[in-house]
């Protein structure tokens, strides 16, 4: 019976866990900002992010639960309600940063035009967690 | 009504549900744009209207798109100022003590100004030979009228000209039918500066800088020789980035920029080819270094001299 117990116990840890892995899914990011005078982009694939601000550039290789939050974090983003949301007009005119927004994700694709300034906030709270990593 | 307000620039509506969904979020944003200002879009009109009248004027008759008032429709051509346009500049300053704006930075700004708009900066004889039958003189005299000061902890203005307004804590525009005012002071952001084309509302109208960024100033580094003025004037006299905002096939309206699809940074070598032809990375309006910059095309200075012609947008500066 104790045998049974513990193989019983060893099943259910494997299958949770092997089914914790499957839930999370391939992601790939890349988001930059630019115009003159500044830089800023997040490149973000397999387990490692890099940074770069300007002339700073700052790496970070991820652990499994790091990934695992990025994982739960993007999946409470609902990406169909997130808007576009930069204004030709002001880049014309050099008063916005256009911040381009490409995100692969359970299989799908977002790709988002932004003003840098102005972000979505469940995006620039995604954004700021993940530089988070690099500090 | 025409290619020149209609944006088609496909980046800037890209989403996730491909290009359907992209024209359509541009046009959001162009229809609240409108719907707050709905008079912008007529005076932007009627002034490229002029301005595109004005040009072809200056083509000999016979030529296409050519001759005395072929540009449009039946508007009679504008007629030219010849002479030197003198622009008398009002520097309002928002004084952050850790980002010191002095006389001499001020004065610096003011030669800069002159140097590049009178074809007189050194490192245009590095223009590429390609290029350098096309660099104009603008013959655009800058000459400063007054510095109005006032003191500000703000360490981030934004773009949304709070800068330009008393009632904001800004400072309000001098004349601006008759002065170029140029805002300096801390905009945050990442933003060096930006500008205001001819047919926005008077009481914002010139140009904004940010602190470091104004004249010679050590603490701008590569932005720090004046060129991101010389730059928003440009705009401020009415041209556009020289990629045009867009792809290859957005226009910059210049005939002699060569067609590009996004800005040049940095300090690109020659050639740099993109839109099948070489850039003109050392053209002012696009987005390199300041000391790379070093050219305005003959079409700009098309461009910039219609608004001083009879009926532009500017005449008031060349009228008693």
């Amino acid at each position: 019976m104790k045998l049974f117990k513990i193989t019983f116990l060893l099943l259910l840890i494997v299958t949770s866990s092997c089914k914790g892995k499957e839930k999370k899914s391939v992601i790939s990011l890349n988001y930059k900002a630019q115009t003159r005078g500044f830089l800023y982009q997040i490149q973000f694939g397999n387990n490692s992010i890099e940074i770069i601000q300007n002339n700073i550039v700052k790496t970070s290789v991820l652990s499994e639960n790091q990934l695992t939050k990025i994982d739960s974090l993007l999946r409470e983003i609902n990406f169909n309600v997130i808007k576009n949301n930069i204004s030709t007009d002001d880049l014309a005119v050099d008063s916005a940063i256009k911040g381009v927004f490409n995100l692969n994700f359970e299989g799908n694709s977002y790709i988002f035009n932004f003003n840098h300034n102005k972000l979505p906030k469940e995006i620039e709270g995604f954004l700021k967690y993940l530089e988070g990593f690099t500090n | 009504m025409s290619d020149f307000y209609v944006y088609t620039d496909i980046d800037a509506g890209k989403s996730a549900e491909g290009a359907k969904a992209d024209k359509c979020q541009s046009m959001t944003v162009l229809n609240r744009q409108l719907n707050e200002n709905p008079g912008l879009e007529n005076r932007m009109f009627a002034i490229e209207k002029h301005t595109r009248t004005f040009i072809a004027g200056k083509k000999p008759a016979g030529t296409p798109g050519g001759g005395p008032g072929s540009g449009g429709g039946e508007d009679p051509t504008p007629t030219p100022y010849t002479s030197t346009v003198t622009i008398p500049v009002v520097v309002n300053v928002l004084e952050d003590a850790a980002h010191p704006v002095t006389q001499v930075h001020i004065n610096s700004q003011i030669d800069i100004l002159n140097a590049d708009f009178n074809n007189n900066n050194p490192a245009t004889s590095g223009v590429p030979s390609e290029f350098s039958s096309l660099v104009a003189n603008a013959d655009i005299t800058f000459t400063l009228a007054a510095i109005n000061r006032k003191s500000s902890s703000k360490t981030s203005w934004g773009t949304n000209d709070a800068m330009k307004l008393a009632s904001q804590g800004g400072i309000d525009a001098t004349d601006p039918a008759n002065f170029l005012n140029i805002w300096v002071c801390e905009i945050g952001g990442g933003i060096l500066g930006y500008a205001q084309f001819p047919g926005g509302s008077l009481d914002t109208d010139g140009v904004v800088i940010g602190s470091d960024f104004l004249g010679e100033n050590t603490a701008g580094g590569v932005y720090g020789h004046g060129r991101t003025a010389t730059h928003e004037v440009g705009h401020w006299l009415n041209l556009r980035h020289i990629w045009g905002d867009g792809r290859c096939r957005q226009d910059d309206f210049v005939a002699d920029t060569p067609s590009s699809d996004a800005p040049n940074y940095g300090c690109p070598s020659y050639p740099t080819v993109n839109c099948k032809s070489n850039d003109m990375t050392m053209n002012y309006m696009d987005y390199v270094y300041d000391d790379c910059m070093y050219m305005f095309s003959n079409g700009q200075n098309d461009r910039m001299r219609a608004i001083f012609a009879s009926g532009g947008s500017r005449e008031s500066f060349v009228t008693p």
